[in-house]
């Protein structure tokens, strides 16, 4: 369960304040896939980082039930000086697995991943490619509840991207995604409902066709 | 089952006090051998300047020994706070996961630096005791180990409050070497005793809590040392307002921290 009640969220800037949500209030359908459109710089990073709750809205509350994932994108959530290995390490850490667990866990990402010996080397020396393979090898390593993807299915070859497939379709009974994407065909193929991000309001569209069809009409227009 | 925050946090310090381990020498190929020579080298130093103005003891403690127990605990604030102003902005990226929060870095950094600290003092005076044969006799333990808690809690304190306002006000981080720790390294109590110093400006130095510290450390330390009007309640209560201060300033800004 995902809600946002009142929720507005702005960034100051010189040139006063951007606003990203406007007293959006929303609840998220129950157990479908969910795709966020929207037009560069209308905030669907900064919705799944609110949904994620690593950032906060200046108004409202963003209410949620179940485990939710961390935003996996490109950029965050590692350290560049530290080993693949390390990383995966931490998370698994800070999410409070027994040491034991940990060294499981580390097993399965190591492989899922594919990185062979880069898996020990400092992510700095990672392509933007690996770096995704890292990230949502570890987050498919855990149950979440809700998978937050920001663009990461963007990057990587088509071989790991059949490969995540088919791990998230494995979880797909108990598990969902929110999915941010600029390519419509993954959006409809992964997702059941569309909401379309516009001047600072949340459109929901119950079939996933009819809001990539807003959502390209309005890209045209 | 749903963790307690308590549990949540202790997770993520944890974790992050593996990652600090690892890292926390990184740069330097000595390593945590540089725990122990930095203060090393302050002594070796000074005690030359010392010998060469022809001073060999204060009040009967011989000048190395006098250096080394004051060096060490200076050290290990000065360098804890440094620690603490950089560890927010250097693990922004961690704030990813919505286990961690700004804290965990500071609070992690603090108690490995306290473990460093610990064993460097302790090997110090061995060092000191065993090799060089300086009588090493600690006057009174007790004394020691309280001044050493409060010594903790103080930079905890300070450590928090700098981490911050060094995040929010990123200036902060090049002044508060210049402003603050240059000046304590000399009105510490660490090159020269109190005594020293002319009774008349006694009342102005005491006001720095790490001269307090200094010369307690130095007083449960060595029989018969001489010192002025230093006092543990003074350096308890400066710790406790300054660990009050810095966990409302945390609160009151944590979430500007994180939030973009």
């Amino acid at each position: 369960m995902i809600r946002l009640e009142n929720v507005t969220k702005f960034y100051p800037t010189p040139k006063g304040r951007k606003y990203i949500l406007c007293d959006v209030n929303i609840e998220f359908p129950p157990k479908c896939n969910i795709a966020i459109l929207g037009r560069n710089g209308m905030g669907k990073s900064t919705l799944l980082r609110l949904l994620g709750g690593i950032d906060y809205p200046n108004r409202g509350h963003v209410r949620s039930k179940g485990r939710i994932s961390w935003p996996m994108g490109l950029s965050g959530g590692v350290q560049g000086s530290m080993s693949g290995r390390d990383n995966a390490r931490f998370v698994c850490r800070i999410y409070g697995d027994s040491e034991d667990e940990v060294e499981r866990k580390i097993e399965y990402i190591h492989e899922f991943t594919e990185l062979g010996d880069y898996f020990d080397m400092p992510v700095k020396t990672y392509s933007s490619g690996m770096r995704a393979r890292l990230s949502f090898a570890t987050s498919m390593a855990f149950d979440f509840d809700i998978y937050l993807m920001d663009e990461i299915t963007a990057v990587g070859d088509q071989r790991f991207k059949q490969k995540s497939r088919a791990a998230l379709q494995e979880k797909k009974d108990k598990a969902n995604i929110i999915k941010v994407s600029h390519n419509m065909q993954e959006l409809i193929r992964d997702c059941d409902v569309g909401i379309y991000l516009e001047k600072g309001q949340m459109h929901l569209y119950e079939d996933i066709e009819e809001a990539v069809a807003i959502y390209q009409r309005e890209q045209v227009a | 089952m749903p963790r307690s925050p308590f549990e949540i946090q202790k997770a993520v310090v944890f974790a992050l006090f593996v990652r600090e381990l690892k890292t926390r020498f990184g740069k330097y190929r000595l390593g945590y051998a540089w725990a122990l020579l930095e203060p090393m080298a302050h002594v070796i130093v000074l005690s030359a300047i010392w010998s060469a103005m022809g001073r060999s003891e204060f009040s009967g403690i011989p000048v190395p020994l006098f250096l080394a127990t004051g060096i060490v605990p200076y050290l290990f604030f000065q360098k804890t706070i440094a620690k603490c102003m950089h560890a927010i902005e250097s693990n922004r990226g961690l704030f990813n996961y919505r286990q961690v929060r700004p804290i965990d870095p500071v609070i992690s950094r603090i108690i490995l630096e306290s473990i460093v600290y610990f064993v460097s003092y302790l090997m110090l005076l061995f060092i000191a005791g065993w090799f060089l044969d300086y009588e090493v006799g600690v006057h009174d333990l007790l004394g020691l180990i309280a001044i050493n808690a409060l010594l903790y809690l103080l930079t905890f304190g300070v450590g928090l409050t700098f981490s911050v306002y060094g995040t929010l006000y990123p200036e902060m981080m090049k002044l508060v070497p210049i402003l603050i720790f240059r000046p304590m390294y000399f009105m510490s109590g660490i090159l020269f005793p109190l005594f020293v110093v002319p009774t008349e400006y006694h009342h102005w130095l005491l006001w720095n809590p790490l001269l307090h510290i200094v010369e307690l450390n130095h007083l449960f330390f060595f029989r018969g040392f001489e010192s002025g009007d230093v006092s543990l309640l003074f350096v308890f209560l400066f710790a406790l307002a300054s660990t009050t201060f810095g966990l409302l300033s945390y609160r009151a800004n944590w979430l500007k921290m994180v939030a973009t």
